[in-house]
């Protein structure tokens, strides 16, 4: 089975089968564009903004869903369900917050709809419940609201629940 | 009728007609007082996050152009976040934004978030906020704000109208107002900076309007044509004919003991663009619905009769001859109605997809014969306690290709041989079958069939057992089965 090696931004090559390395629709086209597939295994199919860490997670669910169909069209202006991850990919995003984002930015780039939507689906339930206190400690983000905004802010938006 | 004001002339303040006074310096200062609830929730942080690994700057090599493919052969069509990271290159090197804010990210991300949620997340920092508060995050919501929460006060003890621009930048559409009265009604028509033109639906609940605070509100607020009163005793069948406005498209009344017989009079006369009409009134009797002009018959597609106890077989003669080209209509809890009464339904609305028969307790098993028979284009039918429904009715409804939603709760005849009538029902979505006590778990473990179910409500099923919930999440995946 021919295979692709792809360049990640760290200069690193990752082998993958053509077949796998296909599915981000990004590589797809790079690929079918420059007619890599039927010619040697030598030519490379660069990916300045992706580094190897993140390409060597993204190649094994490539792999793992090979066989997926494609996912469907969604609507893009709709509120999204986060259940339905399934097991092999709760194991496989079991990583930390810093990781987990660089992989949404990776599977968009990529255009990889599916890895796309269970990276947001695990970022989201990990922060579903959690308080404006917590959340800031959690992402490592400062509150950066003065306490006439903080105040004003949670004025605004009690109408919601907690009635 | 009160001026509009010329532009950049301070408008004249809204005033109530019934002689009460406005309160004095209205400033729009942000006022000291702070609610603080207690938030119950301890969830313990989640597991340590690394630092973010440094993304090095894109590579300027040749194939570049290729790579980010702008415009090429592949749509980045469905995306939330836009196209491949090309925005992603840091300015100075060392000044990189954590990813928690990065806004392409939030763009996407915030979609798994229902609107309580957003609540939240906005008061996590201001980035959070910025991203969170456009109008595509609130399209389709309805705030709801109770008198109380209009108001701050302050340290001097006065009462100064909250800042509203937190609503207005989320450019929510419609509000819902709990308990005001007309003065705290003329206060946000002045407060809130959209209220004139881009406040499109107004529903107030539990108020005290009047007729004269309903003709202010109406008048002042252009942009309205979706109004819903319920639960409002003050205003008259009278203040409905002084208000209501050809502009209005959607109208609910509910639980306003001053509406009766006149009120379908006036909302006939006035709202020639009528497309959905509400109505609970226990006063409300047959002759009321034989008032619809023509205009309606054209317009309006949507009726909701609710627990209209005068109304009878005679009333529904009346609405299928004034509004013949419903597509939705509801009986629910007019008790008086019979078989007969669907017959005629039947019959003559055609062009019905949406049909309410719930807590309509004459109804038989005869009525699922005619709705089957004539009712092609049915999608949705509720039959929550009709309690004189039995396996038989199932069997007339098999027959109906296009229905997706089926509410059978508290359907209390119903067994697992009526169950075996829908499972060949290949269109079914949604299926409710909440408090049928006869059902039994091998009976409702038939349903795995229903491999298209979307949504399967089993709650107060004795027959629903821990173990069947086990079962449906392995074979009927990509179902929401509600306990």
């Amino acid at each position: 089975m021919p295979s692709v090696k792809a360049q990640s931004s760290d200069g690193e090559i990752p082998e993958a089968d053509v077949e796998v390395a296909k599915q981000p629709v990004t590589i797809k086209t790079m690929v079918e564009d420059l007619r890599m597939d039927d010619a040697g295994g030598n030519d490379l199919v660069p990916l300045p903004n992706v580094n190897a860490a993140i390409l060597k997670q993204v190649i094994p669910r490539c792999t793992h869903h090979k066989d997926d169909p494609p996912p469907p069209e969604d609507d893009e202006n709709k509120e999204k369900r986060t259940d339905c991850v399934s097991v092999w990919d709760q194991e496989l995003l079991k990583v930390g917050q810093g990781t987990l984002f660089e992989l949404i930015l990776a599977a968009n780039y990529l255009d990889m709809k599916g890895l796309l939507d269970v990276t947001c689906k695990t970022v989201a339930n990990r922060i579903k419940g959690k308080t404006p206190e917590e959340l800031p400690k959690t992402f490592n983000i400062k509150n950066d609201f003065t306490e006439e905004e903080e105040a004003r802010v949670r004025k605004e938006n009690q109408w919601c629940g907690e009635k | 009728m009160s001026s509009p004001g010329v532009d950049g002339d301070p408008k004249p303040p809204c005033l109530p007609r019934n002689g009460l006074v406005k309160l004095p310096g209205q400033s729009n200062s942000l006022g000291a007082a702070s609610i603080t609830k207690a938030h119950q929730q301890s969830r313990i942080a989640c597991a340590s996050s690394h630092p973010p690994p440094a993304l090095p700057p894109p590579s300027l090599a040749a194939p570049l152009p290729r790579a980010t493919l702008a415009g090429g052969p592949c749509p980045s069509v469905g995306l939330p976040l836009g196209g491949p990271a090309s925005s992603l290159a840091p300015g100075p090197p060392a000044e990189r934004l954590p990813l928690a804010i990065d806004e392409k990210i939030l763009n996407g991300l915030f979609w798994y978030f229902s609107a309580c949620e957003k609540c939240v997340l906005a008061q996590v920092c201001r980035a959070w906020r910025r991203v969170l508060y456009q109008p595509k995050f609130w399209a389709g919501l309805t705030p709801v704000l109770h008198a109380k929460e209009l108001y701050n006060v302050l340290p001097s003890g006065e009462k100064e109208f909250v800042n509203l621009q937190g609503f207005a930048t989320r450019g929510f559409e419609g509000f819902c107002l709990v308990g005001v009265s007309d003065l705290d009604i003329c206060e946000f028509i002045d407060n809130y900076a959209l209220s004139k033109k881009g406040v499109k639906a107004m529903s107030l609940k539990r108020s005290t309007i009047t007729d004269a605070g309903l003709e202010v509100m109406l008048e002042q607020m252009q942009g309205v044509v979706r109004l819903e009163l319920s639960g409002c005793n003050d205003f008259t069948e009278a203040g409905l004919w002084s208000s209501l406005s050809a502009r209005i498209t959607s109208l609910s009344v509910s639980d306003c003991i001053n509406v009766a017989d006149d009120a379908i009079a006036a909302i006939s006369q006035l709202l020639p663009n009528l497309a959905e009409l509400s109505l609970q009134a226990y006063h409300v009797t047959d002759t009321a619905l034989a008032y619809f002009t023509a205009r309606q018959g054209h317009s309006t597609h949507t009726l909701r009769l609710l627990s209209c106890w005068e109304i009878t077989n005679h009333g529904v003669v009346n609405v299928v001859h004034s509004l013949p080209n419903l597509t939705a209509l509801s009986l629910s809890g007019c008790s008086k109605v019979t078989d007969d009464g669907v017959e005629l339904v039947a019959e003559n609305l055609r062009k019905l997809r949406s049909l309410d028969l719930s807590w309509c307790p004459r109804i038989t098993d005869m009525a699922l014969e005619y709705v089957a028979c004539d009712l092609h284009r049915l999608e949705e039918l509720v039959l929550d306690r009709c309690v004189r429904i039995t396996d038989t009715g199932l069997s007339y409804l098999s027959t109906m290709s296009s229905l997706r939603s089926l509410y059978l709760r508290w359907c209390c005849q119903v067994q697992d041989f009526g169950l075996k009538h829908l499972l060949a029902m290949r269109s079914l979505r949604l299926l409710s079958l909440a408090g049928c006590p006869l059902l039994t778990t091998s009976g409702l473990s038939g349903l795995v069939q229903l491999q298209e179910l979307e949504e399967l409500e089993l709650t107060n099923c004795p027959g629903a057992t821990p173990e069947l919930f086990k079962y449906f999440s392995q074979h009927l995946p990509r179902c929401l089965v509600i306990e």
